[in-house]
């Protein structure tokens, strides 16, 4: 049977990801974000979000595809103009927010059109990736949420 | 009859019982007609026997008498596996209800009443012993019930005064007219009175809560606090009395809210010490000794969160006194001493934590014995030995690996040391100190904090980033003026000390230990926060310092599971969020590491005329660019060749596959900044031969194969984890008196020493390793 999937989409670097849209509690904003010293690199800092403290992660950073697009890594003074998303996601023990550049559509799929990741991708991206869709350009690119926040 | 105050400990009782005796009751009416379920058969006989064991603590005989007698029939009715038939029901009924009204009597006057049971005990007895029969149970079951009730009526109405109660104890059978209940409307009229008596039962005043819950209240009122604190913020900038009113009615209500909310979550030591007694036992037995325990404020209270996490560093400790400190009986009678050993637990208030004694009177701590095993571990030179402290010395078995045994008992040696109980007990901000005396005993004194989750700090700035340090590592504050500052802060080594009463002080610079990339400001005070990081104390200079407030502590993500330095987060008044310091992982983050360490190297400056009688065997190597270096052998595991193609790089850092681990390699050249090594190799000395002692012979091959393959010398960090350094050339082993010569002149040398008449730079192998590999120390850690 196929079931039909739906995912939040955003795009960094302009390549299209997308995840389970159950595991998205809410897009946000960037707050201010308040940078952990000696964290991670991969890590933006805390956010306060409604009384929790949530930590973000960078996303474009964690998926190894170059330099932060948070100014608060290389930066700790944060650059009042800048302004990404952040998207919140839940999983079964912890919340976190995830740092991108900007947010596309909320897309459908049926199950049967999904495609396993090719064999030949390499680096962070293989092991973060569920797998893809492919739309009418490019495809999307299914993030496996549980292991982008396993660190 | 002696009337018992009625305490909590008395309510408790009461409430649990009663508790107890309803599932009894519901059970027993489940059962009734159905053939015998063994599980709930079990499950009445617990909740029995339960009563019983909590009234064997109280002065209540005739309760526990009652119980037994039930608790004796239950058991034979689990055992032979036979129908619980209407008339075993209901005597069971009528004890459940026999002891309810004890118990109201309990409660109402705190004694038992002057009832007597003694029938419904017989009956009880008879209908367990007469079970094979069963006609002739029947017969004497009915003899049996009649009595019951008359019993009840003794204890139930108190105007009838004790003679009453003989005579029925003497003519049982006479006593039905007293009550106008008819034997064989018992369980009916039973029933009636039964659903009266609860009016007052104190489970009424109490209720029992869910956990979960309380976590959850616990949580909504940390959430109020801080929302209390945004809005006294708020109010100082409006000029309005009345909000400012308001405002301080928050403040008082929340305050008190915080309080109560508090203690629903505090429970009394005891939930944990109640378990010592078996475990005690257990080991004793175990162990060929003899342990009496002694415990006393147990009913000393803590934050649940707090209770959880010293359950099982307690539970460590009280192993190793039975383990390490109390003797054998031989040994025992042969010192002198009762041949019992005494185990003493001992808990109280003080100022706002939690002290708790263990104390053993048995063998103690040899401090020359911790120095001698220290040095054998290589934790410890001579020279450091010779300086440390006794106290100091007996923190030498909180370091990790650290064992006194000689071998591996099921007791003790399983590869969880006192290290972890340490860590264990500082991840909630607590501390632990040993005190012992030879053939006296030994004493754990442990110091833990009420309550976890909302805990005072104080606010620092470090250019504009915010901090809260907790209250309970904060010594004091220190303020000093900038010309002031200039004089008195001084360089030691590479650090900077101030003498805070005559006392060195190293002092650490928050915001080049947090790597902040802010320029200071241009203060003109500098100000130090005293930390007490597990006993040793060192300045955090911060540039600005607000007040002191409560914070709530949210914990960290789990993707920040390394960064040591920081405790949790909380936010503040205005909304931001600042991340709490962890005194202790901000310590090692700076590198002043622990107090023993720090004394070391303290010890190992001030000794530096000194000169030891103490002959050590000493590795003499280049470690790049033909400088002369030492190591301790006690620190080095062994010397390797290894051909460089075995060389492999991982994560930019090279290693070698070695006896099926991977052994990571640090050039020693590199360290030292030497990078043209080894490509250009500099002039060898001549070869010095010293003393080579004769079980040091193994080494020798590996000076004499002096060849283009790697001169490695593998060091271990501990049981599991080892490391080579890769030198440029093994030179030999001299075993002779380790001298101090000098002070060192860069980072990673202990100190100079001259060795063969030629000056040698001693490693330090710590600050090579955190140099080199700072991620490996820390897993070590922990």
């Amino acid at each position: 049977m196929t079931e039909v999937q739906q995912y939040c989409t955003f795009f960094i670097n302009k390549i299209h990801f997308g995840i389970d849209i159950k595991q998205v509690q809410e897009v946000i904003w960037s707050p201010e974000i308040t940078p952990i010293p000696l964290a991670p690199v991969h890590i933006c800092g805390l956010i306060n979000l409604r009384g929790k403290i949530v930590t973000i992660i960078d996303l474009q950073c964690r998926l190894g595809m170059g330099q932060s697009l948070s100014p608060s890594t290389s930066h700790p003074e944060l650059d009042e103009e800048f302004l990404a998303h952040n998207i919140i996601v839940q999983t079964k023990d912890e919340i976190a927010g995830l740092l991108v550049e900007d947010i596309g559509d909320m897309l459908e799929f049926t199950s049967d059109r999904f495609e396993s990741p090719p064999a030949t991708l390499a680096g962070k991206m293989r092991k973060l990736l569920r797998g893809a869709y492919s739309l009418s350009q490019g495809f999307l690119m299914i993030l496996d949420i549980e292991k982008v926040l396993k660190v | 009859m002696e009337s018992l105050e009625i305490d909590d400990d008395i309510k408790a009782f009461l409430d649990e019982s009663y508790e107890n005796l309803n599932q009894i009751e519901q059970v027993i009416l489940e059962l009734e007609g159905n053939s015998a379920n063994s599980e709930h058969l079990t499950r009445i006989y617990r909740a029995l026997h339960t009563i019983k064991g909590n009234c064997g603590f109280l002065p209540l005989p005739k309760l526990e008498s009652v119980a037994h007698a039930g608790e004796n029939l239950l058991d034979q009715l689990r055992e032979q596996h036979f129908t619980l038939n209407p008339q075993i029901a209901s005597i069971l009924l009528q004890t459940v209800d026999a002891i309810r009204q004890i118990l109201a009597q309990v409660e109402a006057t705190g004694n038992e009443g002057d009832g007597d049971c003694a029938a419904l005990i017989a009956a009880l007895q008879e209908a367990g012993v007469g079970r094979g029969g069963f006609g002739k149970e029947s017969g004497v079951g009915r003899g049996g019930f009649g009595n019951p009730p008359v019993q009840e009526s003794g204890v139930g109405e108190e105007s009838r005064g004790a003679e009453e109660a003989e005579r029925a104890e003497g003519a049982g059978e006479q006593q039905p007219t007293t009550n106008n209940r008819q034997p064989s409307t018992i369980n009916n009229q039973q029933s009636t009175t039964d659903y009266q008596l609860p009016t007052t039962n104190p489970s009424d005043s109490t209720i029992r809560v869910n956990v979960e819950l309380l976590d959850r209240v616990m949580n909504l009122v940390g959430e109020l606090v801080l929302a209390r604190n945004q809005m006294v913020r708020f109010a100082e900038t409006v000029a309005d009395s009345d909000l400012t009113a308001t405002c301080q009615r928050l403040n008082q209500v929340t305050a008190q809210l915080q309080e109560e909310v508090l203690k629903t979550r505090m429970q009394s030591i005891a939930t944990i010490w109640q378990k010592f007694p078996r475990v005690v036992r257990d080991l004793a037995i175990a162990s060929g000794k003899q342990v009496q325990v002694e415990m006393n404020g147990a009913d000393t209270e803590l934050d649940r969160t707090v209770l959880e996490a010293i359950k099982d560093p307690l539970t460590h400790i009280v192993r190793n006194c039975i383990a390490h400190g109390i003797e054998t009986p031989e040994i025992r009678s042969s010192r002198g001493k009762p041949i019992q050993g005494k185990l003493a637990l001992h808990a109280w208030h003080e100022g706002g934590t939690v002290k708790i004694e263990i104390s053993d009177d048995g063998n103690g701590i040899d401090p020359l014995q911790l120095k001698q095993q220290a040095q054998k571990l290589g934790i410890l030179s001579a020279v450091e030995a010779e300086k440390i402290t006794e106290a100091e010395a007996f923190n030498l078995i909180f370091a990790s690996g650290f064992s006194t045994a000689a071998q591996v008992t099921n007791l003790s040696g399983r590869g969880v040391g006192m290290d972890v109980v340490k860590t264990n007990l500082e991840t909630i901000d607590g501390t632990v100190e040993v005190d012992s005396q030879v053939g006296q005993g030994t004493k754990f004194k442990l110091k833990i904090p009420l309550t976890l989750a909302i805990i005072p700090a104080l606010v620092a700035y470090s250019g504009n980033h915010r901090f809260a340090i907790p209250q309970a590592s904060i010594q004091e504050l220190v303020q000093l003026e900038k010309e002031v500052s200039l004089l008195e802060i001084e360089t030691f080594y590479d650090i900077p000390i101030y003498r805070l009463r005559g006392k060195l002080l190293p002092l650490v610079y928050l915001n080049q230990t947090l790597q902040l990339q802010v320029v200071r400001a241009d203060v003109d005070t500098i100000n130090i926060v005293v930390i007490n990081a597990d006993n040793y104390y060192f300045g955090l200079v911060v540039d600005q310092i607000q007040d002191i407030q409560d914070i709530v502590v949210k914990p960290l993500g789990k993707q920040l599971r390394d960064v040591s330095a920081f405790a949790g987060a909380t936010i503040l008044g205005d909304g931001k969020i600042a991340l709490i310091i962890d005194a202790v992982g901000l310590a090692n983050c700076a590198g002043v590491t622990s107090q023993l360490q720090q004394q070391l190297a303290i010890a190992t400056a001030t000794a530096l005329e000194e000169r030891t009688g103490d002959r050590q065997s000493i590795l003499l190597f280049h470690g790049g660019s033909g400088a002369r270096m030492g190591l301790l052998m006690s620190q080095i595991f062994r010397l390797e060749e290894f051909d460089p193609i075995a060389v492999e790089i991982v994560a930019d850092r090279p290693v070698v596959q070695y006896r099926n681990t991977i052994l990571p390699l640090i050039y020693l050249h590199q360290i030292f900044g030497n990078s043209d090594f080894p490509e250009s190799r500099t002039p060898q000395p001549p070869l010095t031969r010293g003393a080579i002692s004769p079980q040091l012979s193994w080494a020798r091959e590996v000076i004499n194969g002096q060849n283009d393959r790697l001169q490695v010398i593998v060091v271990e960090l501990d049981r599991e984890r080892s490391l080579g350094l890769v030198v440029e050339r093994i030179l030999d082993i001299v075993e002779e008196p380790l001298a101090i010569a000098g002070h060192a002149t860069r980072s990673g040398i202990l100190y100079l020493a001259a060795i063969q008449g030629q000056v040698t730079e001693i490693l330090d192998l710590h600050t090579i390793v955190q140099i080199a590999y700072p991620y490996l120390l820390q897993s070590v850690k922990s």
